[in-house]
Protein backbone atom coordinates (compact mmCIF):
# COMPACT_ATOMS: atom_id res chain seq x y z
CA UNK A 1 0.00 0.00 0.00
CA UNK A 2 1.89 2.95 -0.88
CA UNK A 3 1.10 5.92 0.84
CA UNK A 4 2.75 8.49 -1.45
CA UNK A 5 1.38 8.76 -4.33
CA UNK A 6 4.05 8.62 -7.83
CA UNK A 7 4.99 12.02 -7.49
CA UNK A 8 5.74 11.59 -3.44
CA UNK A 9 2.79 13.52 -2.53
CA UNK A 10 0.97 12.02 0.25
CA UNK A 11 -1.83 10.39 -0.90
CA UNK A 12 -4.98 10.81 0.89
CA UNK A 13 -7.23 8.30 -0.66
CA UNK A 14 -4.37 5.74 1.51
CA UNK A 15 -5.93 7.09 4.58
CA UNK A 16 -9.64 6.52 3.68
CA UNK A 17 -9.00 3.11 3.10
CA UNK A 18 -7.53 2.43 6.41
CA UNK A 19 -10.24 4.90 7.80
CA UNK A 20 -12.92 2.37 8.01
CA UNK A 21 -11.08 -0.18 9.89
CA UNK A 22 -9.85 2.53 12.54
CA UNK A 23 -13.44 4.01 12.91
CA UNK A 24 -14.59 0.46 13.61
CA UNK A 25 -12.23 0.02 16.04
CA UNK A 26 -12.79 3.30 17.76
CA UNK A 27 -16.27 2.83 17.77
CA UNK A 28 -16.13 -0.51 19.32
CA UNK A 29 -13.04 0.66 22.24
CA UNK A 30 -14.90 3.98 22.96
CA UNK A 31 -18.53 2.51 23.13
CA UNK A 32 -18.79 3.87 27.03
CA UNK A 33 -18.04 7.17 25.57
CA UNK A 34 -18.87 8.23 22.77
CA UNK A 35 -17.89 11.11 22.83
CA UNK A 36 -14.62 10.87 22.36
CA UNK A 37 -14.79 9.11 19.79
CA UNK A 38 -14.24 11.37 17.15
CA UNK A 39 -11.10 12.99 18.94
CA UNK A 40 -9.44 10.01 19.09
CA UNK A 41 -9.63 9.15 15.68
CA UNK A 42 -8.73 12.94 14.63
CA UNK A 43 -5.34 12.43 16.88
CA UNK A 44 -4.96 9.14 15.34
CA UNK A 45 -5.30 11.11 11.67
CA UNK A 46 -3.05 13.75 13.10
CA UNK A 47 -0.46 11.29 14.40
CA UNK A 48 -0.42 9.42 11.05
CA UNK A 49 0.39 12.76 9.09
CA UNK A 50 3.08 13.64 11.20
CA UNK A 51 4.87 10.45 10.41
CA UNK A 52 4.09 10.75 6.58
CA UNK A 53 5.26 14.46 7.10
CA UNK A 54 8.83 13.32 8.76
CA UNK A 55 9.46 11.08 5.52
CA UNK A 56 8.53 7.61 8.07
CA UNK A 57 6.31 6.05 5.70
CA UNK A 58 4.81 2.63 7.66
CA UNK A 59 5.36 -0.58 5.66
CA UNK A 60 2.12 -1.81 7.16
CA UNK A 61 -0.23 1.43 7.53
CA UNK A 62 -3.43 -0.62 8.76
CA UNK A 63 -0.85 -2.21 11.47
CA UNK A 64 0.46 0.59 12.26
CA UNK A 65 -2.34 2.82 12.71
CA UNK A 66 -4.30 0.59 14.79
CA UNK A 67 -1.12 0.17 16.82
CA UNK A 68 -1.67 3.95 17.48
CA UNK A 69 -4.98 3.70 18.07
CA UNK A 70 -4.78 1.23 20.09
CA UNK A 71 -2.26 3.20 22.22
CA UNK A 72 -4.25 6.49 22.14
CA UNK A 73 -7.36 4.85 23.47
CA UNK A 74 -5.55 3.39 26.45
CA UNK A 75 -4.59 6.72 27.49
CA UNK A 76 -8.06 8.45 26.63
CA UNK A 77 -9.13 5.89 29.18
CA UNK A 78 -6.53 6.79 31.95
CA UNK A 79 -7.78 10.15 31.12
CA UNK A 80 -11.24 9.86 31.90
CA UNK A 81 -10.52 6.68 34.53
CA UNK A 82 -9.02 9.73 36.72
CA UNK A 83 -11.88 11.70 36.13
CA UNK A 84 -14.33 8.95 36.25
CA UNK A 85 -14.49 5.14 37.01
CA UNK A 86 -15.38 3.54 33.64
CA UNK A 87 -15.62 -0.03 33.52
CA UNK A 88 -16.60 -2.32 30.37
CA UNK A 89 -18.64 -4.95 31.30
CA UNK A 90 -18.06 -7.88 28.47
CA UNK A 91 -20.84 -10.80 27.86
CA UNK A 92 -19.41 -13.88 27.97
CA UNK A 93 -21.99 -15.78 26.50
CA UNK A 94 -20.68 -18.15 23.30
CA UNK A 95 -20.59 -16.64 19.90
CA UNK A 96 -20.70 -19.09 16.97
CA UNK A 97 -19.43 -16.41 14.11
CA UNK A 98 -15.74 -16.26 14.08
CA UNK A 99 -16.13 -17.75 10.50
CA UNK A 100 -13.28 -18.46 8.56
CA UNK A 101 -13.90 -18.34 4.96
CA UNK A 102 -14.23 -22.08 3.50
CA UNK A 103 -11.39 -22.13 0.71
CA UNK A 104 -12.32 -23.64 -2.57
CA UNK A 105 -10.50 -27.19 -2.40
CA UNK A 106 -6.93 -27.58 -2.87
CA UNK A 107 -7.87 -30.38 -6.11
CA UNK A 108 -9.14 -26.97 -8.19
CA UNK A 109 -6.20 -25.37 -7.33
CA UNK A 110 -4.32 -27.41 -10.07
CA UNK A 111 -0.96 -28.10 -8.23
CA UNK A 112 0.41 -31.57 -7.85
CA UNK A 113 0.25 -33.54 -4.86
CA UNK A 114 4.31 -33.59 -4.97
CA UNK A 115 3.90 -30.14 -5.54
CA UNK A 116 1.39 -29.23 -2.39
CA UNK A 117 3.88 -31.63 -0.21
CA UNK A 118 6.33 -29.44 -0.77
CA UNK A 119 4.03 -26.66 -0.07
CA UNK A 120 2.95 -28.10 3.09
CA UNK A 121 6.28 -29.09 4.46
CA UNK A 122 7.62 -25.24 3.46
CA UNK A 123 4.42 -23.57 5.24
CA UNK A 124 4.73 -25.81 8.31
CA UNK A 125 8.87 -24.71 8.66
CA UNK A 126 7.35 -21.17 8.52
CA UNK A 127 5.16 -21.73 11.58
CA UNK A 128 6.79 -21.26 15.35
CA UNK A 129 7.72 -24.27 17.57
CA UNK A 130 4.50 -23.51 19.44
CA UNK A 131 2.13 -23.24 16.87
CA UNK A 132 3.97 -26.70 15.09
CA UNK A 133 2.87 -28.61 18.15
CA UNK A 134 -0.53 -27.42 18.33
CA UNK A 135 -0.58 -28.60 14.57
CA UNK A 136 0.80 -31.71 15.32
CA UNK A 137 -1.11 -32.29 18.35
CA UNK A 138 -4.50 -31.50 16.85
CA UNK A 139 -4.50 -32.31 13.33
CA UNK A 140 -2.23 -35.28 13.15
CA UNK A 141 -2.81 -36.82 17.13
CA UNK A 142 -6.58 -35.67 17.06
CA UNK A 143 -5.92 -34.10 20.63
CA UNK A 144 -8.94 -32.38 22.03
CA UNK A 145 -8.08 -28.19 22.99
CA UNK A 146 -8.05 -29.42 27.00
CA UNK A 147 -5.57 -32.37 26.03
CA UNK A 148 -3.05 -29.77 24.39
CA UNK A 149 -3.26 -27.29 26.89
CA UNK A 150 -2.20 -29.84 29.30
CA UNK A 151 0.70 -30.50 27.79
CA UNK A 152 2.09 -27.14 26.68
CA UNK A 153 1.13 -25.96 30.02
CA UNK A 154 -1.58 -23.08 28.89
CA UNK A 155 -5.53 -22.07 29.16
CA UNK A 156 -7.81 -24.20 26.86
CA UNK A 157 -8.95 -20.78 25.54
CA UNK A 158 -5.66 -19.71 25.34
CA UNK A 159 -5.22 -22.70 22.80
CA UNK A 160 -8.39 -22.39 21.24
CA UNK A 161 -7.57 -18.77 20.11
CA UNK A 162 -3.86 -20.14 19.00
CA UNK A 163 -5.23 -22.60 17.29
CA UNK A 164 -8.01 -20.17 15.41
CA UNK A 165 -4.68 -17.71 14.83
CA UNK A 166 -2.89 -20.49 13.42
CA UNK A 167 -5.60 -21.44 10.85
CA UNK A 168 -5.80 -17.57 9.96
CA UNK A 169 -2.06 -17.73 9.13
CA UNK A 170 -2.09 -20.95 7.56
CA UNK A 171 -4.69 -20.15 4.80
CA UNK A 172 -2.87 -16.94 4.34
CA UNK A 173 0.42 -18.98 3.51
CA UNK A 174 -1.46 -21.06 1.16
CA UNK A 175 -3.12 -18.81 -0.65
CA UNK A 176 -0.01 -17.13 -1.30
CA UNK A 177 1.96 -20.10 -2.43
CA UNK A 178 -0.94 -20.98 -4.21
CA UNK A 179 -0.70 -17.50 -6.01
CA UNK A 180 2.89 -17.78 -6.30
CA UNK A 181 3.07 -21.42 -8.30
CA UNK B 1 2.15 -31.59 6.98
CA UNK B 2 0.28 -32.86 4.13
CA UNK B 3 -2.46 -32.45 1.93
CA UNK B 4 -4.91 -33.70 4.17
CA UNK B 5 -4.28 -31.42 7.12
CA UNK B 6 -3.65 -28.22 4.68
CA UNK B 7 -7.50 -29.52 3.07
CA UNK B 8 -8.52 -29.65 6.86
CA UNK B 9 -7.47 -26.40 7.42
CA UNK B 10 -8.67 -24.73 4.89
CA UNK B 11 -12.59 -26.71 5.30
CA UNK B 12 -12.92 -25.47 8.65
CA UNK B 13 -16.11 -23.37 8.62
CA UNK B 14 -16.37 -21.60 12.15
CA UNK B 15 -14.63 -22.06 15.71
CA UNK B 16 -16.71 -21.17 18.77
CA UNK B 17 -15.45 -18.05 21.11
CA UNK B 18 -17.17 -16.55 24.12
CA UNK B 19 -17.12 -13.01 23.72
CA UNK B 20 -14.34 -12.15 26.40
CA UNK B 21 -11.50 -14.62 24.10
CA UNK B 22 -12.42 -12.57 21.20
CA UNK B 23 -11.73 -9.26 23.33
CA UNK B 24 -8.50 -11.04 24.58
CA UNK B 25 -7.48 -12.27 21.12
CA UNK B 26 -8.08 -8.16 20.12
CA UNK B 27 -6.08 -7.10 22.55
CA UNK B 28 -3.96 -9.20 22.40
CA UNK B 29 -2.92 -8.79 18.89
CA UNK B 30 -3.33 -5.02 19.12
CA UNK B 31 -0.86 -5.18 21.69
CA UNK B 32 2.04 -6.36 18.51
CA UNK B 33 3.70 -4.53 17.02
CA UNK B 34 2.53 -3.54 13.33
CA UNK B 35 5.48 -6.00 11.87
CA UNK B 36 3.78 -8.62 13.93
CA UNK B 37 -0.06 -7.48 13.90
CA UNK B 38 -2.39 -9.35 12.15
CA UNK B 39 -4.85 -6.69 10.78
CA UNK B 40 -7.51 -8.84 9.17
CA UNK B 41 -7.55 -10.75 12.68
CA UNK B 42 -8.44 -7.66 14.15
CA UNK B 43 -11.34 -6.60 11.94
CA UNK B 44 -12.77 -10.25 12.44
CA UNK B 45 -12.90 -8.81 15.74
CA UNK B 46 -14.60 -6.50 15.60
CA UNK B 47 -17.39 -6.91 13.60
CA UNK B 48 -17.98 -9.90 15.29
CA UNK B 49 -17.93 -8.01 18.86
CA UNK B 50 -20.03 -5.14 16.95
CA UNK B 51 -22.25 -7.63 16.13
CA UNK B 52 -22.60 -8.43 20.12
CA UNK B 53 -23.05 -4.47 20.20
CA UNK B 54 -25.93 -3.49 17.63
CA UNK B 55 -27.87 -0.91 17.54
CA UNK B 56 -31.06 -3.14 17.45
CA UNK B 57 -29.60 -4.72 20.83
CA UNK B 58 -30.60 -1.01 22.46
CA UNK B 59 -26.87 0.61 22.08
CA UNK B 60 -27.78 3.89 19.91
CA UNK B 61 -24.54 5.55 18.80
CA UNK B 62 -24.51 9.16 19.95
CA UNK B 63 -21.54 10.42 18.39
CA UNK B 64 -21.57 12.10 15.07
CA UNK B 65 -19.28 10.03 12.34
CA UNK B 66 -15.89 11.72 12.12
CA UNK B 67 -16.19 12.32 8.21
CA UNK B 68 -13.56 12.76 6.06
CA UNK B 69 -14.05 16.42 5.20
CA UNK B 70 -13.32 17.08 8.70
CA UNK B 71 -10.63 15.04 8.84
CA UNK B 72 -9.21 16.96 6.08
CA UNK B 73 -9.67 20.13 8.30
CA UNK B 74 -8.52 19.07 11.27
CA UNK B 75 -5.09 18.30 8.64
CA UNK B 76 -4.72 21.68 7.30
CA UNK B 77 -3.38 22.87 10.82
CA UNK B 78 -0.86 19.96 10.97
CA UNK B 79 2.21 22.99 9.86
CA UNK B 80 1.39 24.62 12.79
CA UNK B 81 1.49 21.14 15.06
CA UNK B 82 4.74 20.33 13.53
CA UNK B 83 5.98 23.95 13.80
CA UNK B 84 5.72 23.49 17.48
CA UNK B 85 7.95 20.38 17.21
CA UNK B 86 10.62 21.95 15.09
CA UNK B 87 12.83 24.44 17.65
CA UNK B 88 13.50 27.48 15.45
CA UNK B 89 16.31 27.90 13.48
CA UNK B 90 16.06 24.05 12.93
CA UNK B 91 16.31 22.87 9.17
CA UNK B 92 12.74 22.43 7.58
CA UNK B 93 12.64 19.56 5.61
CA UNK B 94 13.35 19.83 2.20
CA UNK B 95 9.76 18.72 1.10
CA UNK B 96 8.97 20.03 -2.24
CA UNK B 97 6.16 22.28 -3.01
CA UNK B 98 4.00 20.82 -5.74
CA UNK B 99 1.12 22.60 -6.90
CA UNK B 100 0.25 24.39 -3.53
CA UNK B 101 0.30 20.87 -1.73
CA UNK B 102 2.78 21.39 0.93
CA UNK B 103 3.99 25.01 1.28
CA UNK B 104 6.51 25.85 3.37
CA UNK B 105 5.68 29.37 5.34
CA UNK B 106 8.46 30.94 6.99
CA UNK B 107 8.71 28.42 10.13
CA UNK B 108 6.15 26.18 9.71
CA UNK B 109 4.80 23.93 7.24
CA UNK B 110 1.16 23.55 5.30
CA UNK B 111 0.34 20.77 4.48
CA UNK B 112 -3.00 21.02 1.90
CA UNK B 113 -4.05 17.31 1.71
CA UNK B 114 -7.02 17.87 -0.69
CA UNK B 115 -3.82 17.84 -3.13
CA UNK B 116 -3.76 21.78 -3.64
CA UNK B 117 -7.70 21.94 -5.04
CA UNK B 118 -9.71 25.39 -5.08
CA UNK B 119 -12.62 25.65 -2.59
CA UNK B 120 -16.02 26.07 -3.71
CA UNK B 121 -16.56 29.00 -1.04
CA UNK B 122 -21.05 28.33 -1.00
CA UNK B 123 -20.06 24.66 -1.07
CA UNK B 124 -18.13 25.45 2.45
CA UNK B 125 -20.20 27.82 3.73
CA UNK B 126 -23.27 25.43 3.59
CA UNK B 127 -20.92 22.66 5.32
CA UNK B 128 -20.77 24.93 8.18
CA UNK B 129 -24.17 26.30 8.26
CA UNK B 130 -22.89 30.11 6.90
CA UNK B 131 -25.49 31.99 5.41
CA UNK B 132 -23.78 32.65 1.99
CA UNK B 133 -25.63 36.30 1.81
CA UNK B 134 -24.16 37.67 4.37
CA UNK B 135 -20.12 38.52 3.01
CA UNK B 136 -20.06 40.62 -0.23
CA UNK B 137 -20.32 39.04 -3.44
CA UNK B 138 -16.77 39.41 -4.34
CA UNK B 139 -15.60 36.59 -2.29
CA UNK B 140 -18.04 35.10 -5.16
CA UNK B 141 -17.05 35.85 -8.64
CA UNK B 142 -14.21 34.23 -10.48
CA UNK B 143 -11.34 36.30 -9.70
CA UNK B 144 -11.87 35.04 -5.95
CA UNK B 145 -9.81 31.93 -5.05
CA UNK B 146 -10.67 29.93 -1.86
CA UNK B 147 -6.86 28.67 -1.07
CA UNK B 148 -7.39 27.13 2.43
CA UNK B 149 -10.68 26.35 5.04
CA UNK B 150 -9.55 25.16 8.69
CA UNK B 151 -10.83 25.67 12.00
CA UNK B 152 -10.29 28.85 13.91
CA UNK B 153 -11.15 28.14 17.65
CA UNK B 154 -14.39 27.07 19.01
CA UNK B 155 -17.38 27.44 16.49
CA UNK B 156 -15.46 29.13 13.80
CA UNK B 157 -13.49 28.74 10.71
CA UNK B 158 -11.46 30.30 8.46
CA UNK B 159 -11.48 30.28 5.10
CA UNK B 160 -8.19 32.01 3.18
CA UNK B 161 -8.44 33.38 -0.10
CA UNK B 162 -6.67 35.40 -2.78
CA UNK B 163 -8.24 38.33 -5.24
CA UNK B 164 -6.59 37.72 -8.44
CA UNK B 165 -7.59 41.00 -10.20
CA UNK B 166 -6.50 42.99 -6.77
CA UNK B 167 -3.42 41.12 -6.83
CA UNK B 168 -4.15 40.88 -3.19
CA UNK B 169 -4.96 37.72 -0.29
CA UNK B 170 -6.69 37.95 3.25
CA UNK B 171 -9.13 35.17 5.12
CA UNK B 172 -12.67 35.46 6.08
CA UNK B 173 -13.16 34.10 9.23
CA UNK B 174 -16.80 33.13 10.84
CA UNK B 175 -17.79 32.43 14.22
CA UNK B 176 -21.03 31.79 15.49
CA UNK B 177 -22.30 33.14 18.62
CA UNK B 178 -25.32 31.73 20.48
CA UNK B 179 -28.34 33.70 21.81
CA UNK B 180 -26.45 33.44 25.33
CA UNK B 181 -23.08 34.71 24.93
CA UNK B 182 -23.35 37.90 25.90
CA UNK B 183 -19.23 38.43 25.21
CA UNK B 184 -16.58 37.71 22.84
CA UNK B 185 -17.81 37.79 19.03
CA UNK B 186 -20.00 40.65 19.80
CA UNK B 187 -17.42 43.04 20.74
CA UNK B 188 -14.74 43.50 18.44
CA UNK B 189 -11.54 44.15 20.01
CA UNK B 190 -8.62 45.43 18.34
CA UNK B 191 -5.15 44.43 18.71
CA UNK B 192 -2.81 46.21 16.76
CA UNK B 193 -1.60 49.89 15.56
CA UNK B 194 -4.23 51.51 13.86
CA UNK B 195 -3.65 53.75 10.85
CA UNK B 196 -7.57 54.45 10.01
CA UNK B 197 -10.59 53.45 11.12
CA UNK B 198 -14.25 53.75 10.14
CA UNK B 199 -17.34 52.95 10.48
CA UNK B 200 -20.43 52.33 7.88
CA UNK B 201 -23.53 50.50 7.22
CA UNK B 202 -24.24 48.53 4.25
CA UNK B 203 -27.23 46.69 3.99
CA UNK B 204 -28.22 47.47 7.42
CA UNK B 205 -24.98 46.11 8.88
CA UNK B 206 -23.02 47.80 10.56
CA UNK B 207 -19.42 47.52 9.91
CA UNK B 208 -15.97 48.43 11.62
CA UNK B 209 -13.21 49.01 9.20
CA UNK B 210 -9.62 49.75 9.75
CA UNK B 211 -6.12 49.90 8.42
CA UNK B 212 -2.79 48.71 10.44
CA UNK B 213 0.22 50.12 10.27
CA UNK B 214 1.22 46.26 8.86
CA UNK B 215 -0.43 47.12 5.57
CA UNK B 216 -3.79 45.16 6.16
CA UNK B 217 -7.54 46.56 6.14
CA UNK B 218 -9.97 44.44 8.85
CA UNK B 219 -13.66 44.43 8.13
CA UNK B 220 -15.85 43.45 11.24
CA UNK B 221 -19.12 42.96 11.59
CA UNK B 222 -21.64 40.85 13.35
CA UNK B 223 -25.41 39.56 11.82
CA UNK B 224 -27.39 37.03 12.43
CA UNK B 225 -25.59 35.53 15.29
CA UNK B 226 -22.65 35.19 12.92
CA UNK B 227 -19.39 37.15 13.27
CA UNK B 228 -17.10 38.29 10.52
CA UNK B 229 -13.76 39.47 10.00
CA UNK B 230 -12.48 40.12 6.91
CA UNK B 231 -9.05 40.75 6.43
CA UNK B 232 -7.66 41.89 3.42
CA UNK B 233 -3.79 42.60 2.82
CA UNK B 234 -1.72 45.05 0.99
CA UNK B 235 -4.82 46.82 -0.25
CA UNK B 236 -6.37 50.51 1.02
CA UNK B 237 -9.03 51.42 3.35
CA UNK B 238 -11.21 52.49 0.32
CA UNK B 239 -10.28 49.12 -1.99
CA UNK B 240 -11.89 47.29 0.59
CA UNK B 241 -14.76 49.86 1.05
CA UNK B 242 -15.53 49.44 -2.52
CA UNK B 243 -15.61 45.49 -1.96
CA UNK B 244 -17.60 45.35 0.96
CA UNK B 245 -20.49 47.45 -0.47
CA UNK B 246 -21.66 44.89 -2.83
CA UNK B 247 -23.62 41.87 -1.12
Amino acid sequence: MDILNSEGIFDDKMWKECFAGIKKLCEYKLRSCPDEIDNVISDVYLAFVIEIHNNKVPDNPQAWLYSVANNIIKDKYSQLNKQNHFSISISSHDIEAMELTVFPDLSDAMISDADITLMADKIFSQLSQEEQQILTYFHYENKSMKEIADIINKSESAVKQKHYRLCLKVRRLIKESIENY
Amino acid sequence: MNKEILQEILQTESVSFSSEEIQQMLDEELEKSPEEMDTQLIDLCIDVLNMQNAPDKKETKKHKNIGVKKILLIAAIIGIVAALAIPVGADIPAIESQGGIVNVLENFIRVNLTGGKEYNLSVEFSTYGIPHELIPCKFYKEECIITDVGPAGDNAYRFGFELTDLDTDGYIAVGYVPDEFEFGYKYADIYAEVEQLKKMTVNGIDMLIYSTVDGDVDVNYFVDNFSFSICFRDLTVNEATEIIRNF
